[in-house]
């Protein structure tokens, strides 16, 4: 039973975490993604009552990981906020408990998404559009490029069958060039692997899914 | 005296009828005043009877708004109703006013029926309820002098039964005193749908109409193969079924759930050697589809239909020689109004035959005939009101007019369901309807529903804004169903719609794959825009097997026929060979279970192990105990994986093997505390009956097709909804009403703690090298649970480390072979 798995991606040593993190020992980052913070108030807008605590569970387990790993650099990268208004809504607790995590690493990136694109906050926040790191481009959404990229987005999930056993399970998707991570925000759902999107993204080198289940991270041959 | 005027007396001399007692009684009581429960056998012109008198009444009087109520669980139903109705009408010229109005009914014609309604309007649960949710509807539903409900012993005991009665409810403040009228089958106590359909503490009059006939001829086809151990579509007796049909003149194959039936009427046709017209009646199909078998149907131009409990219902589907039922009966109650179908004239006996598809079943066939024979019956009885429709009740009167907490708990209390409801539970569940009503987070900036400061309404509650009450219209109803695709069949570059199927059907697809769908093999090519396209296929035999669909529980009635049967080896006798020899041979190498002690069998499968109990308590209960049960197993360290229940028996399979020893723990009544509150907290079917909801209390959208476009980030899992709700708030009302639901709709409590009290120090523990004949239909049944927790862990860390065992189904296969 594992609750990481190491991989190597693009000549780098990679650890792929059940609790949805990336950690890359060599230069002390965690990366997470799609955070959708504040979509249940969201959602209530439009007279859906969700219940209200997305954002306090996301945080939480956030906060779980870092004191895990210790990183120096947090990345969240994109779609940290479901709305560019969602800043507005976070409760005032919720609010320091943010910058709480952003201040328990020496550099904190928060890296645009389609979701928290402009949004509005009154500032302290720094938002970038891409970082790059020893030949690893860290973006939101895939741009042309032979470069290795690791990316958000797409909420990659997987519903298959082990021994007649049925499994549904958020997945990072993995292949030589490409590493899409797993949405990590309480609220979030996925996108099934076996779609055209990730046949798509994997057209020549198809992505392989790493697939999370409770505690334990295990990597999966994709049923063709 | 009863008036009929002489019109109508000559328009039943017309048809070559008479006025039967119960009809004319139906309209003495209506003019009278009177609210009655009808109860008579199927095809007595139970409907007709609660129609005479609003007839009667609205031609002599001419009332101009809303006179009569009709509600029916089925839109095809109504349809069918409103053209019997437009036949007398129009034959007597009746200056009277019809119309249905459903969930298809056009937007133009829905306006208009608020503006100017009909004398009869003719309408579903969900539609009635939208009719409430306007502002108009006081003034509409003001004038009504009758409610008729049809087939009410299908719906009282369900939720959809929950919306009647609250309707009714609503519909006694706009106009007190209407009559209510109900119309059902026989069933076993009628004073319990008396008290349910009346006010709280004033229930109607009951009227039963006797059966004046023969009792049906009931018996078992007889076929050249014998029974299999398995399986659901009885594909060994296709050709006896066939010869059946050629025959008779009409025959209806009943099959319990659609899958079944696109799987039957397959064989069907490939013995159909005389092309004979045989057609397919399911839900699923579209309703043009539907609308056309109906046709065919009714003017006996069909030999034989292929049909699920679709067609179970009032409808008249001309003269049918023979029913015949494939799959067990699942109740005798339920087996006699199928039956009732054939032959409808009164001095002939119904004739039907039963086709069991797999070994239990035959017992259960034959523990039916005998309760025919000794003329008992069973059914569902009428529940307490669920609490999840009284929010949405909650939410639609306040979109139709302004609201007070005390108004309407007083209002909901007049249904006799919701009668134990208090106001501080009420209160619970209107202040989810305004906030949601967590109390860790301030959320009074989106309510759904604002006090008025000011004006002729202070202090009242009314809808936040417009989005709020589109939204709510929407969402109406209570049938939460799997996300569902329309079926395509290209053609070229067009193509035709078929129906609906399942979602997680269609994802489960790969291009190429071929399955069964109106009757036909079809080739998947893609998803786009919630359809599911696919070409016709040149296949004879679809790739992918098809085993989900609706299930019918085994009524309690009905197991326990099953296991007197299984105690009387003298009553073996009667039993088809191979049925006795699969009992005999149980007896020779394991044991056969009895009344006194539990039976538990325990053998290896594979790498696995299984472990079977056969309790014969019905589905339900075997769900709930094999969830109590593996809990206990993961306690003690058995790893339990998965588990399968059906109506008879609960296996469980596990990386460890139960032992004589253990057997005593996982049976100890303890598991009833301490397990269950666990278990309930993180079961999927906690998760399950969450669902049911939160959908019907409009936390999600209800999955139709225009909501998926429009809002397509809403339908992320409730089981995300669920956990974070558990974690952080676990006294929420959502929880302990996802809790009740599962309890109501699941559980059967109850009669598992009888059980477990009874057989705990009486357990007949059999341990064996392979699996024993009687284990072999429940271990093969395919629909398992899978269970959360470390065995799923575990088996997926094994996956990890080298691609192991083969599947069980091969196993399952070998061992069958040697």
């Amino acid at each position: 039973m594992r609750s990481s798995l190491e991989i190597d991606f693009a000549g780098q040593r990679l650890v792929l975490d059940a609790a949805l993190g990336l950690y890359w020992p060599a230069r002390h980052m965690l990366v997470v993604s799609d955070l959708h913070l504040e979509k249940a108030t969201f959602l209530a807008q439009f007279g859906a009552p969700l219940a209200p605590y997305d954002t306090l569970d996301t945080l939480n387990r956030l906060e779980a990981l870092v004191s895990k790993y210790r990183p120096q650099s947090l990345v969240m990268l994109g779609d940290s906020f479901h709305d560019r208004h969602a800043w507005e809504r976070l409760e005032a607790t919720v609010r320091q408990q943010f910058r709480t995590i952003c201040s328990a690493v020496k550099y904190c990136h928060l890296v645009e998404g389609n979701h928290d694109i402009g949004l509005l906050s009154e500032g302290g926040l720094n938002f970038t559009d891409s970082i790059e790191l020893d030949g690893l481009t860290f973006r939101h959404e895939p741009a042309v490029s032979p470069e290795p990229q690791i990316i958000g987005h797409f909420h990659p999930k997987l519903r298959t069958s082990l021994h007649g056993h049925r499994l549904t399970g958020k997945c990072f998707a993995v292949n030589q060039s490409l590493l899409i991570m797993p949405a990590f925000g309480a609220f979030t759902g996925g996108l099934e692997m076996r779609g055209p999107v990730f046949a798509e993204l994997g057209a020549g080198d198809p992505l392989r899914p790493y697939i999370i289940h409770g505690r334990t991270i295990a990597a999966l041959d994709l049923p063709s | 005296m009863v008036k009929i005027p002489p019109r109508f007396r000559q328009w039943f001399d017309q048809q070559g009828w008479t006025i039967l007692p119960h009809q004319r009684e139906m309209v003495d009581r209506y003019q009278k005043g009177q609210s009655t429960l009808l109860t008579a056998p199927t095809g007595t012109g139970k409907t007709l009877s609660g129609f005479l008198g609003s007839l009667i009444e609205i031609s002599e009087t001419q009332p101009k708004g809303l006179h009569t109520l009709y509600i029916s669980p089925l839109k095809a139903l109504n349809y069918d109703i409103e053209r019997n109705v437009t036949a007398i009408i129009d034959a007597l010229d009746l200056p009277v006013r019809v119309e249905s109005r459903t969930g298809d009914t056009s937007a133009y014609r829905r306006k208009r029926q608020r503006a100017r309604p009909p004398h009869i309007l003719m309408t579903t649960p969900e539609s009635l309820m939208l009719l409430l949710s306007y502002p108009e509807a006081a003034q509409m539903f003001g004038s009504i002098e009758a409610v008729v409900i049809d087939e009410i012993h299908q719906v009282a005991a369900s939720k959809r039964g929950d919306l009647i009665t609250l309707a009714l409810a609503q519909l006694e403040a706009y106009r007190p005193g209407f009559r209510r009228i109900g119309l059902s089958a026989t069933v076993a106590e009628p004073d319990l749908f008396c008290l349910w359909l009346g006010k709280t503490g004033a229930p109607v009059d009951h009227f039963n109409s006797p059966s004046t006939g023969k009792p049906p001829q009931v018996s078992i086809l007889k076929t050249k193969e014998p029974v299999p151990f398995t399986g659901f579509v009885a594909q060994y007796a296709v050709s006896e079924i066939m010869a059946e049909i050629e025959k008779a003149g009409s025959t209806i194959v009943f099959v319990n759930t659609r899958f079944q039936a696109e799987l039957l009427f397959q064989f069907l046709w490939e013995v159909n050697e005389n092309a004979l017209p045989i057609a397919i009646f399911h839900a699923s199909l579209t309703r043009e589809l539907r609308a056309k078998t109906m046709k065919m149907m009714a003017e006996g131009r069909l030999r034989g239909l292929v049909a699920t409990s679709a067609i179970e219902l009032g409808i008249d589907w001309g003269d049918v020689d023979v029913v015949i039922q494939v799959g067990a009966p699942k109740g005798v109650s339920r087996l006699l109004q199928r039956i009732g179908r054939s032959n409808h004239q009164v001095d002939v006996p119904s004739k039907a035959f039963l086709v069991p598809a797999n070994r239990f079943e035959v017992l259960e066939c034959e523990a039916a005939m005998l309760a025919i024979k000794a003329r008992q019956l069973d059914g569902d009885h009428p529940l307490p009101g669920s609490q999840d429709v009284a929010i949405q009740f909650i939410l639609n009167a306040a979109c139709s007019a302004p609201v007070t907490p005390h108004q309407l708990h007083d209002l909901i209390i007049q249904s006799w369901s919701y009668r134990s409801l208090t106001y501080e539970q009420f209160e619970e569940l209107f202040q989810f309807v305004i906030d949601g009503g967590y109390v860790l987070r301030n959320y009074d900036r989106w309510q759904r529903l604002i006090k008025q400061d000011d004006g002729d309404t202070k202090g009242f509650w009314v809808p936040a804004n417009k989005a709020v009450i589109q939204r709510h219209r929407q969402n109406i109803g209570v049938i939460i169903e799997a996300g569902k695709l329309k079926v395509k069949r290209r053609h070229g570059r067009g193509g035709k719609y078929l129906g609906e199927i399942e979602e997680s059907f269609g994802q489960s697809l790969r291009p190429g794959d071929t399955f069964y769908f109106a009757g036909e093999v079809l080739a998947f090519e893609r998803i786009h825009d919630m359809t599911l396209e696919a070409r016709a296929s040149a296949a004879k035999e679809p790739m992918i097997p098809t085993y989900a669909g609706g299930q019918m529980p085994l009524s309690t009635f009905l197991a326990e026929g099953v296991r007197a049967f299984l105690q009387d080896e003298e009553g073996f006798e009667k039993l088809p060979k191979v049925v006795r020899n699969w009992l005999q041979l149980q007896s020779r190498f394991s044991v056969l279970p009895d009344r006194k002690s539990l039976l538990v069998e325990s053998f290896p499968r594979g790498k696995l192990y299984c472990v079977i109990f056969y309790t014969f308590e019905g589905r339900r209960a075997n769900q709930t105990l094999g969830m109590l049960i593996s809990r206990r197993m993961e306690r003690i360290g058995l790893h339990p994986l998965s588990f399968t229940v059906t109506d008879y028996g609960l296996a469980i399979n596990s990386l460890q093997p139960v032992t004589e020893e253990s057997v005593y723990d996982l049976l100890s009544p303890d598991i009833l505390a301490d397990e269950l509150e666990e278990w309930l907290a993180e079961s999927p079917m906690l998760k399950r009956s969450f669902r049911r909801v939160a959908t019907i209390a409009g936390i999600v959208e209800q999955n139709n097709n225009s909501a998926r476009k429009t809002l397509k980030q809403v339908t992320f899992s409730t089981d995300l909804i669920y956990d974070v709700l558990r974690k952080y708030e676990p006294g929420h009302v959502l929880l302990s009403l996802a809790r009740s639901d599962a309890e109501r709709e699941l559980l059967d409590l109850d009669r598992l703690t009888d059980m477990i009290v009874k057989f705990q120090r009486h357990i007949e523990f059999s341990d064996l090298p392979r699996p024993s004949p009687l284990s072999l239909p429940v271990i093969l049944d395919v629909r398992t649970e899978r269970l959360p927790g470390g065995g799923m862990e575990a088996l997926l860390a094994q996956q990890n480390l080298a691609e192991t065992a083969e599947s069980l189904m091969h196993e399952v296969e070998d061992a069958l072979k040697s």
